[in-house]
């Protein structure tokens, strides 16, 4: 593994004469964000939320607490759901259409977000599971069961048992054992047609694997005599032949989900066995770059022995949490948490840690005179996108920005996700990482929302959940008042206020009490803290 | 001024925008000093249209399947492919070939719809900004909404605070005005005036401290941008009316027009971008009946677009001019279609398209590069526009570094070595 602090000495050794030292690569650029603003990273990226209070406490008192409890919210339940929020990005099935659309499987307009997201978001589960059950990352290829939650079990043959939400199914219609390449979900995204016959599926596949993205590769029909036929010309001619030699191979393993109608809910949710060997249309048999395999049932296998699965595990994850893309000056780095993944029986858990224990993803700043590369690489702030936004503003405020079933920050239809910085899995398939004016305009409204919520549910209606110390009575100056001030301002920012701020904020407080009341007060004092830059970033 | 509703009725004028917004916010920073700035809108087909049906005729090649009622037509210097049942075609070309470049044969480099989108609009298949951002980005003025998507893809990346989507059922509109609040299960009224300005002048000084505060890297990024970001925010509340007057129904191409040129001719943008998917949302991506529903997606889109003509020609800039000395547009599919027909009538992907520009900085009545005997494109020399075997084999590439060009951005520092089309250009 790399070292988490690099040595900065090696300049100071240099003696004349002698050969220098790569001082510039040597030498640590980074420098590590503060402890409680560092698991206030950690909180929202791995489980969504903020830390609370008490956590952010100990992390103050103990700089050495975090680890252990960034272990401990990876076992929490809503580190899954953050999992499948992470892994959508990347795998795009979170989409606002799906080919078979709401009304031809049965449902109403009103069920549509649910529809929509249910068949999106059952591979993300699959995979999510895998993480939270600290199961080898080889079983989202391998794996017998799927996701499933009520709206699934009622359209899809599976079996489902019984309970709330998402629950631990089968398919019940003899499909292979390949995890998330057997889940319906992942090819009705992913779809095909007549002349494509199943290649995009297997491009996905190495895009989403293997982290080779065949459409990265820049083709020309130039070169290729324009007289021979299609289906021949990726066979005989060599611009062609290179990108399918090995492409059409998996292709040709995935015919078992290959539908003759597209509209047709059964023809579409059923596995087709009986239809496994039209692959044969291809002209190959199915393979796995070069070895062959018995059709879809081995693929999975196939792709958890090729080297590059483990690796692209790990790029996949570290990207995640650095929240940009993966860069050549990477390299090492994926290498070291590859390393970390194969030595840990493929388990996500351990490679986590380590991504969030390294210097890369706790970098808060850079030292006086880093380079501009390493400036424009190095994420030391990050925005909080859509999904943050929404996860940490409900637990924070109870608030929920749901319209009519449809969650307005994870939809873009009614809703706000891309202007709020969002990926839609289209055409932003990469999180925003500067601040906009549409994403500043939802975070505000956000606030209000969620602020007001809170306001009543805690200080009318009396939960206080949030607003633990205070009631509508106190004013700036009582002791009750000053310490709920100052304990919003640390569990909404992770930093403590300085005299400074908490006057301002008072003042704040006592010119909207003087004119509409404390409960207008505390609802904008609460909106100005989920605007603050502190809160917005990470 | 006019903007074209759902229903057809262009509804709005200039002046009724000016009382909409209190005519003052047109000065100051919105409106440019001296020459203009040169504009651009993006009109993007989405699905791969086929350029055999209008700008590439290819007649008598084995290699090519033409419409046999296709026949080739020439008007003020363009040649395209003429039809019966494609009359506003012909009336377009008739009419507007003098302001109008037609750019054949340039590959996009690839034959899957997403990827080829990209590569159309940023020349590379990494992370990048597509031409808009990086022209918005670029831009000497500065403008509430840089680069407005009002549908259609966008790229962005180290342009992405420049790029503001409007939202496809009215949530920019929504946001400014508060409007969103009263939306779900909890719905609140906005804050009043008084209260929401406290606020905002509390949130502005907490975000500018930060921004002065930050070190260099992502923290100074992200801590000025939400600065600037809360600012162009609060300017635009005042044009929360007017875009909420011009919410695009995502099949209305005319609506969607009409809401970029409300923008492009207040100042509020330098790039505005539309899609459009055909009639009844059918796409371009013609697999199967290719040359009857292309016809139909093509005779629609040129009436559309000869309204759009009027409309540049009709609405004043700025810079007192009409936008059609100012704006660029740009017609564009992600690739185009296979030479051959195939057994259901339609014609699969294929990496050779077209794109077709008018307006300001064109040279009008111009063909640049042809499809050879097989479809595929043949290589142009970029100064004068002709075929040349020794010549430079376009890409998506070109055409950007064309943009860039015309919207007086270097294209080398974006596209190192990427030849731009100076035979497009007046």
């Amino acid at each position: 593994m790399r070292p988490v602090v690099l040595v900065a000495v090696l300049a100071a050794c240099t003696t004349e004469g002698a050969e220098a030292p790569p001082a510039a690569a040597a030498r640590e650029l980074r420098v590590p964000l503060d402890p409680p603003r560092l698991a206030r990273r950690m909180s929202l990226d791995l489980r969504g939320v903020l830390p609370s209070v008490a956590e952010l406490d100990a992390v103050e008192a103990d700089p050495t607490a975090l680890p252990a409890l960034r272990d401990a919210w990876l076992e929490e339940r809503a580190a899954e759901a953050r999992m499948v929020q992470l892994l959508g990005e990347r795998w795009r099935t979170l989409v606002d259409d799906v080919t078979l659309q709401v009304g031809e499987v049965g449902l109403t307009d009103a069920d549509e977000y649910t529809y929509e997201r249910s068949v999106g978001e059952e591979p993300l589960r699959v995979m999510a599971r895998v993480v939270a059950e600290d199961r080898p990352w080889s079983d989202v290829v391998t794996g017998d069961t799927t996701m499933a939650n009520e709206t699934l079990a009622a359209l899809w043959p599976i079996d489902r048992p019984a309970g709330d939400g998402w629950v631990e199914s089968r398919y019940a219609d003899g499909r292979p054992a390949v995890g998330v390449l057997a889940t319906n979900g992942l090819w009705w995204r992913y779809t095909t047609n007549e002349s494509n016959a199943n290649r995009g599926r297997a491009a996905a596949i190495s895009r989403l694997l293997l982290c080779e993205d065949y459409l990265e590769r820049p083709i020309t029909v130039r070169a290729a005599d324009a007289t021979v036929p299609f289906e021949d010309a990726i066979r005989t001619q060599p611009a062609c032949v290179s990108c399918h030699s090995s492409l059409d191979p998996i292709a040709a393993s995935l015919f078992g989900f290959w539908w003759f109608e597209e509209h047709q809910l059964d023809e579409m949710s059923w596995y087709h066995a009986e239809r496994e060997p039209l692959g044969e249309t291809l002209g190959v048999a199915p393979a796995w770059f070069g070895t062959p395999i018995p059709g879809l049932a081995g693929l999975g296998d196939a792709i958890a022995a090729d080297p590059r699965f483990s690796r692209c595990a790990a790029e996949t994850f570290a990207a995640g949490l650095w929240r940009r893309p993966v860069e050549r000056a990477d390299h090492q780095a994926i290498s070291d948490f590859t390393e970390v993944l194969e030595a840990q029986d493929l388990r996500i858990k351990p490679l986590l840690a380590a991504i969030t224990d390294d210097a890369e993803y706790q970098a808060g700043g850079l030292v006086d005179g880093a380079d501009d590369e390493t400036a424009a690489r190095v994420a030391t702030a990050r925005l909080l996108g859509a999904d943050q936004l929404a996860s940490a503003v409900a637990d924070l405020t109870g608030f929920v920005w749901e319209d009519g079933g449809t969650s307005l920050m994870h939809e873009d239809e009614v809703g706000f996700r891309l202007l709020a910085a969002g990926v839609d899995g289209r055409s932003v398939v990469n999180p925003p990482r500067r601040p906009g004016v549409t994403w500043a305009l939802v975070v505000q409204r956000l606030a209000e929302a969620g602020a007001a919520y809170a306001v009543q549910r805690d200080l009318v209606d009396g939960q206080a959940i949030l607003f633990t110390e205070v009631t509508l009575a106190e004013v700036p100056g009582d002791a009750r008042f000053d310490a709920e001030l100052d304990r919003l301002w640390w569990r909404t920012l992770a930093t403590r206020p300085t005299e400074a701020e908490h006057a301002e904020l008072a003042a704040l407080w006592t010119a909207v009490a003087a004119a509409e009341g404390p409960e207008a007060a505390w609802t904008d004092v609460l909106t100005v803290l989920l605007r603050d830059p502190a809160f917005v970033s990470g | 001024m006019a903007r074209r509703s759902a229903s057809g009725v262009w509804v709005a004028s200039r002046r009724e925008l000016l009382a909409l917004t209190g005519g003052a916010l047109l000065a100051g920073r919105a409106r440019a000093e001296g020459p203009a700035e040169r504009q651009f809108l993006f009109l993007f087909c989405d699905g791969g249209w086929d350029p055999l049906c209008v700008f590439s005729p290819v007649f008598g090649a084995d290699g090519v399947d033409m419409d046999p009622l296709a026949t080739l037509a020439q008007a003020g210097g363009i040649s395209f492919v003429d039809h019966p049942q494609r009359p506003a075609v012909r009336a377009f070309f008739e009419r507007h070939a003098d302001r109008t470049a037609v750019l054949n044969g340039f590959e996009v480099q690839s034959v899957a719809h997403e990827r080829c989108q990209q590569l159309l609009f940023t020349g590379t298949a990494g992370a990048a900004d597509d031409w808009g951002a990086i022209l918005a980005g670029s831009s000497a003025v500065e403008r509430l909404l840089p680069q407005v998507v009002v549908s259609g893809p966008a790229w962005s990346d180290q342009f992405g605070d420049k790029v503001v989507r409007v939202g496809t059922s009215g949530q920019l509109p929504s946001l400014l005005d508060g409007s969103a609040l009263a939306r779900g299960a909890h719905p609140i009224t906005p804050r009043p005036a008084d209260a929401a300005a406290r606020m905002e002048a509390y949130v502005q000084a907490r975000a500018a401290a930060a921004a002065t505060r930050a070190r260099p890297g992502w923290e100074r990024v992200i801590h000025a941008g939400y600065r600037d970001a809360l600012a162009r925010g609060a300017s635009l509340a005042a044009y929360g009316d007017l875009l909420s007057a011009a919410s695009p129904d995502p099949f209305d191409l005319l609506g969607q027009l009409a809401l970029a040129l409300d923008c492009l001719e207040l100042g509020l943008t330098r790039c505005a971008s539309v899609r459009y998917l055909g009639v009844w949302g059918l796409g371009w991506d013609t697999h199967a009946d290719n040359d009857e529903v292309q016809t139909m997606h093509f005779e629609e889109l040129f009436g559309h677009l000869d309204e759009l003509v009027g409309e540049l020609d009709t609405r004043i800039g700025t810079d007192g001019l009409p936008l059609s000395q100012s704006v660029t547009v740009v017609v564009c599919s992600e690739m185009g279609r296979d030479p051959k027909l195939n057994e259901w009538d339609g014609r699969h992907h294929w990496t050779y398209t077209s794109a077709m520009l008018f307006g300001a900085g064109v040279a009008g009545g111009r063909v640049v590069g042809a499809l050879d005997g097989a479809g595929r494109g043949q290589a142009v020399d970029p100064a004068r526009g002709d075929v040349d075997a020794a010549g430079v084999a376009l890409t998506s590439a070109n055409l950007g570094a064309t943009l860039l060009q015309l919207g007086g951005v270097d294209p080398e520092a974006w596209l190192p070595g990427v030849v731009p089309i100076d035979a497009l250009q007046s």
